[in-house]
C-alpha cells in the first residue's frame, strides 16, 4: 500500500502535491486514513495525560479530527472534493477506526497514569 | 502458550506464505488491470470479436478469483477457531473484573457492554469485553494495513490481526494497572494468564463449542493424566465430597 508509492505519502503530509489521476486517488485516501490514525493516537495520549474527561473529550476529538483533515485537503492540498465523491466521503474515510483507536489510547493512558 | 503459537503458525503458513496464493493473487491483479484497460479503450462500435475477447477475459478472471477464494478458505477456519479460543480464554480470566477506568460515562445502551458482569454502580469501571471490542475495531485494522503488501485481501487482514491483536491485548491486560480489582497483584494475573494458556483452555473451548459441560470432562481427564493443577482449579464431585 504505502510502500508501493515510495516516500510520496510521507511527503504528502507536509508538501502540497498534485493528486490528479485515477492511480493516485487511492493513495490520497490512504494518506487521509493514516493521517487520521496519527491524530487519534496523539490526541488519545494528550487526553489521557491531561486528563480530559467526559463527552467533552469525545466531542473535541471529533471536531479536531474532522476540522484538521478538512483544512488539510481543501486548503493545503487544494484537491477537488468532487473527484473523491464529495467532502463527506473524505471526512468519513477511516473515521470509525480512528475513533476506536483514540478511545483505546485514551482509556489506556488515563487508567495507567491516574489510577493505581 | 503452545495453543496460541500453534494457531498463529497455522494462520501464517496455511495461505499467506504459499507460492500458490502469491501466484494466484498476482495473476488476478494482472488480469484485472488488463481488463480495465481494454474496457476503457473499447467503443460502442467495437466488433463482436472484441466483445467476445473481453467476455473470455472476464470469465478467466472469475475463475481465478474463485480459486483464490478456495485457497483463502483454509485459514478462515483456523482464524475462527483462534478467536473463539481467545474469547473463551479472556472470558475465563477477566470475567467480573475491572480491567480499566473509563474517562467518561458511557451511554446507557453501551453500559450493558462496558459494565458487563461488574459489581457496583460505578459505570466508569470497564469490563474486558468493551476494551476487546475497541481493540478489534482499531488496532486490528491498523496493524493489518501496516503489514500488508499490495492491495489487501480479507485473509491477509485476518491472519495478521490475529497475531498482533493477541500480543497487544495480552500485554495490555496483564501489565496495565487494574483498579478496584477483585484479583490480587499483577503477578497473580500474569501467573493465572500463563497457566490458562495451556491445554485446559483449549479443552474448555472445544467442549463448550460442543455444548458439553467441561467441568465434567476436565476432572475425568485429570484423573487419567494426574494433572494436579487442573484438579485443584476444577475439582470433581468426588474431590468436593472427599474429607479434607
Amino acid at each position: 500500500m504505502l510502500c508501493q508509492s515510495g516516500d510520496k505519502p510521507w511527503k504528502a503530509l507536509v508538501m502540497p502535491m498534485s493528486w490528479r489521476g485515477g492511480g493516485q486517488k487511492d493513495e490520497f485516501l490512504d494518506v487521509i486514513y493514516w493521517f487520521r490514525q496519527i491524530i487519534a493516537v496523539i490526541l488519545g495520549i494528550i487526553w489521557g495525560v491531561v486528563p480530559l474527561k467526559g463527552f467533552v473529550g469525545i466531542a473535541v476529538f471529533c471536531l479536531i479530527n474532522a476540522g484538521v483533515l478538512y483544512l488539510y485537503f481543501s486548503s493545503f492540498q487544494q484537491i477537488d472534493e468532487e473527484e473523491y465523491g464529495g467532502t463527506w466521503e473524505l471526512t468519513k474515510e477511516g473515521f470509525m477506526t480512528s475513533f476506536a483507536l483514540f478511545l483505546v489510547v485514551w482509556i489506556i493512558f488515563y487508567t495507567a497514569i491516574h489510577y493505581d | 502458550m503452545t495453543g496460541w503459537v500453534f494457531v498463529s503458525g497455522i494462520t501464517w503458513v496455511l495461505v499467506y506464505r504459499t507460492d500458490k496464493y502469491k501466484r494466484l493473487k498476482a495473476e488476478v491483479e494482472k488480469q484485472s488491470k488488463k481488463l480495465e484497460k481494454k474496457k476503457e479503450t473499447i467503443t460502442e462500435s467495437a466488433g463482436r470479436q472484441q466483445k467476445k475477447k473481453i467476455e473470455r477475459q472476464e470469465e478467466k478472471l472469475k475463475n481465478n478469483n474463485r480459486d483464490l477464494s478456495m485457497v483463502r478458505m483454509k485459514s478462515m477456519f483456523a482464524i475462527g477457531f483462534c478467536f473463539t479460543a481467545l474469547m473463551g480464554m479472556f472470558n475465563s480470566i477477566f470475567d467480573g473484573r475491572v480491567v480499566a477506568k473509563l474517562p467518561f460515562i458511557p451511554l446507557s445502551y453501551i453500559q450493558g457492554l462496558s459494565h458487563r458482569n461488574l459489581l457496583g454502580e460505578d459505570y466508569t469501571d470497564c469490563s474486558f469485553i468493551f476494551l476487546y471490542i475497541l481493540c478489534t475495531m482499531s488496532i486490528r485494522q491498523v496493524s493489518t494495513l501496516s503489514l500488508e503488501q499490495g492491495k489487501p485481501g480479507p485473509i491477509q487482514e485476518e491472519e495478521c490481526s490475529c497475531i498482533i491483536l493477541d500480543l497487544f491485548v495480552v500485554s495490555v491486560f496483564v501489565f496495565i494497572p487494574v483498579p478496584h480489582s477483585q484479583s490480587n497483584s499483577k503477578l497473580e494475573s500474569l501467573k493465572s494468564l500463563l497457566s490458562w494458556m495451556g491445554t485446559e483452555t483449549w479443552l474448555e473451548t472445544c467442549t463448550r463449542a460442543l455444548g458439553q459441560s467441561w467441568q465434567k470432562w476436565i476432572p475425568d481427564l485429570c484423573d487419567n493424566f494426574g494433572d494436579c493443577h487442573t484438579k485443584r482449579l476444577f475439582p470433581s464431585e468426588a474431590d468436593l465430597n472427599a474429607t479434607p
